[in-house]
């Protein structure tokens, strides 16, 4: 029942933090006190709080009846991997800053390729990720002409001489 | 006979060209996430100095029916929202690719698209200035009882638990309150930073919960089959089959009702597609035999939401060609389209120009065939794209994510999506629903900002705000669309009851 109640029991005190952060949302242009800026964002924090509690109230109420629904038999989940595509998603974003899109994105795709999907071979290293970069590469920057990051010093003089 | 006049200009070889060469980088642009018609428009601006002012108007109304449609190409693939107005089209379009049927969803979407692009189109021959008329009427108690409208559609896409939908519902309805206060400059929810003083940006949020969470689920599960392998069957399969006419004949009520929503929707200002395809959704859904079947990738749902936001897209034409007042964003881009060829929108435009006029309301008529045709070639090739291998797919996936992400705003706009795909995650492992959290999001503004300006008209009297006929009306329908089925799954369980109480008299006599 714990794992049950847990989520709705966070949310309840995650609630109650954001309404004490409503008490700084004032100012001087509100037409009313009590319809002012923290208005709406009370009355959904309240709201949440009761369907949060109502979820309680049922949790508890099946736990009672016996009717708590099982859940679904899963297989062991790829914990490592999901991380991993995470992190490299995280740093892809921001290695941008500084190599510019196109070697970030190479390296990425072969980052995901060999450490998420397991495919350590030419094909996944080198093949792939270079011909899915160079599809990028046509459709984003050459078509569309987008503005996508262009790193720092070399990698900035690079990406000039090949898209801008 | 202005009409013929208007058809008579249309029909000429290079206009032609340059309708469906606007169709063509319509569907891409709608089909690239973070990408849309409005994003299109403002690019391609400047390249329309050279063009005819017919030509340039022609093209880039077709950009904008084909990207409101191709944003549901990537939805029905991949779960990836391509535009906003994709977002019901991904929660239950998604599902035909699992079961295989892509080509099947891509169908009927492209179908729905058009007709609901074609009945707005009569709706812009007969009754612009009637129509534009009836919207203006529209203020802001209105407009929050149609936000309200829009969100009794979480008790039918919630899935299995209502609380959990409502919950979902509410915490979409939280995070479109972050940033500045639209009536007070007041910061809410910013942390001290300045990343969330803009809000929460839609586009990215919506490609982080669907799309990049949908990858990341996978792979924590290592469920790398796009489309399922039927039990028993030897490999995956895909189905190319389109819809047979008589099976999409079935969904014609429902296409005609969405489009008409939609057109309405897409004629008041401020509401826009999305908003259209969301409440055409949320009604299909009420009014369905099958509404237990919705999210799990009903026909229906497909159809719905398609053929509204189709229609809103032509619907916001007509107060922007009869009253010069933008009906969406890419309206308002559309206003420098106009302006680059000295021509002001607007009642003046009608007496001045009928032809160029004219000559737009049969360009908008075409575009919608030229949709059908282009997308029907091009529907099986796009429904391949599910069978490629899963980590090529993924890869390529996370990639458009982080760059859409960034085409719609920068480095940190690409972090929200990836928080977004982790809250995404974290919901749907706790077995709340996730379209609610967009409805929500995309909502939250149009209820709050509506409410508020309507309370400070009737001098905060709340009484007085939602008791405004029109504004009653649709609170009302809002109300019975939510309570009714509830109602009526009640009476219904007291009628089996009663007759179970009666059967086994009736035994005990025999």
């Amino acid at each position: 029942m714990i794992r049950t109640i847990a989520p709705p029991g966070g949310m309840i005190a995650a609630c109650g933090f954001l309404l004490w952060q409503t008490a700084d949302m004032t100012s001087a242009y509100a037409a009313s006190a009590l319809f002012g800026p923290a208005f709406f964002p009370r009355l959904v924090l309240g709201g949440l709080i009761l369907v949060s509690l109502l979820q309680i109230v049922d949790a508890v109420r099946r736990h009672r009846a016996g009717t708590v629904p099982g859940g679904a038999a899963a297989g062991r989940p790829d914990v490592a991997g999901f991380l991993v595509a995470l992190a490299a998603t995280a740093l892809y974003v921001v290695a941008m800053r500084f190599v510019g899109f196109l070697p970030a994105t190479l390296v990425f795709q072969a980052a995901l390729f060999a450490l998420v999907f397991g495919m350590r071979d030419r094909r996944g290293l080198v093949y792939l990720p270079a011909l899915l970069t160079a599809l990028y590469y046509v459709i984003f920057l050459r078509l569309l002409e987008l503005p996508l990051p262009q790193g720092r010093g070399v990698f900035r003089e690079l990406s000039r001489f090949l898209y801008y | 006979m202005e009409l013929i006049e208007g058809w008579q200009t249309l029909l000429q070889v290079d206009i032609l060209l340059v309708l469906a060469l606007g169709v063509l980088v319509g569907l891409m642009l709608g089909a690239l996430p973070g990408l849309d018609a409005t994003v299109g428009i403002s690019l391609l601006l400047p390249i329309t100095y050279a063009l005819s002012p017919l030509n340039a108007l022609v093209f880039f109304t077709a950009l904008y029916s084909a990207a409101v449609f191709g944003g549901s190409i990537t939805a029905i693939l991949f779960r990836i929202p391509g535009s906003t107005e994709a977002i019901m089209t991904a929660v239950e379009g998604h599902h035909f690719t699992a079961r295989g049927e892509a080509a099947q969803a891509l169908g009927i979407a492209v179908l729905s698209s058009a007709i609901g692009g074609l009945v707005a189109c009569v709706g812009l021959y007969l009754a612009t200035p009637i129509l534009a008329e009836a919207a203006l009427r529209f203020g802001p108690a209105e407009y929050f009882a149609l936000g309200v409208l829009g969100l009794s559609c979480i008790s039918s896409i919630s899935g299995g638990s209502q609380l959990k939908g409502l919950a979902a519902g509410l915490i979409g309805l939280l995070l479109g309150t972050v940033g500045l206060d639209s009536l007070t400059g007041a910061k809410r929810f910013d942390f001290g930073t300045t990343v969330l003083l803009n809000g929460i940006p839609l586009v990215p949020a919506s490609i982080g919960l669907f799309a990049a969470s949908e990858v990341l689920r996978r792979v924590l599960q290592r469920d790398t089959d796009l489309v399922r392998t039927a039990p028993g069957a030897p490999q995956r399969r895909i189905v190319l089959a389109l819809p047979r006419i008589a099976d999409f004949l079935r969904l014609r009520w429902v296409v005609l009702r969405s489009s008409v929503v939609g057109l309405f929707i897409g004629i008041l200002p401020g509401a826009g597609a999305t908003t259209a395809g969301i409440l055409s959704y949320s009604l299909q859904s009420k009014l369905s035999r099958d509404p237990a079947g919705f999210g799990k990738g009903k026909d229906e749902g497909l159809a719905a939401p398609e053929a509204a936001n189709n229609a809103a897209a032509v619907g916001a034409m007509i107060p922007l060609l009869s009253l010069g007042i933008p009906g969406s964003a890419t309206t308002a881009v559309l206003i420098g389209a106009f302006m680059i060829h000295n021509l002001q929108p607007g009642p003046m435009l009608f007496v001045r120009e009928p032809e160029l006029v004219y000559g737009l309301f049969a360009g908008m008529t075409v575009v919608n065939v030229v949709i059908i045709a282009l997308a029907f070639l091009l529907v099986r090739l796009f429904a391949r794209l599910a069978l490629l291998p899963y980590p090529v797919l993924a890869t390529g996936i996370l990639s458009v994510c982080v760059i859409g992400s960034l085409a719609y705003g920068d480095a940190d706009a690409a972090m929200v999506m990836l928080v977004f795909a982790c809250i995404g995650l974290a919901l749907e492992a706790g077995g709340y629903p996730l379209a609610p959290v967009i409805l929500g999001l995309v909502l939250a503004p149009i209820i709050e900002v509506s409410l508020r300006r309507a309370l400070i008209m009737e001098d905060f009297d709340i009484v007085a705000v939602v008791s405004q006929p029109l504004a009653a009306t649709i609170l009302f329908a809002a109300l019975a669309l939510l309570v009714g089925p509830w109602i009526s799954r009640a009476v219904l369980a007291l009628r089996a009851g009663r007759r179970g109480d009666t059967r086994p008299a009736s035994n005990q006599g025999d």
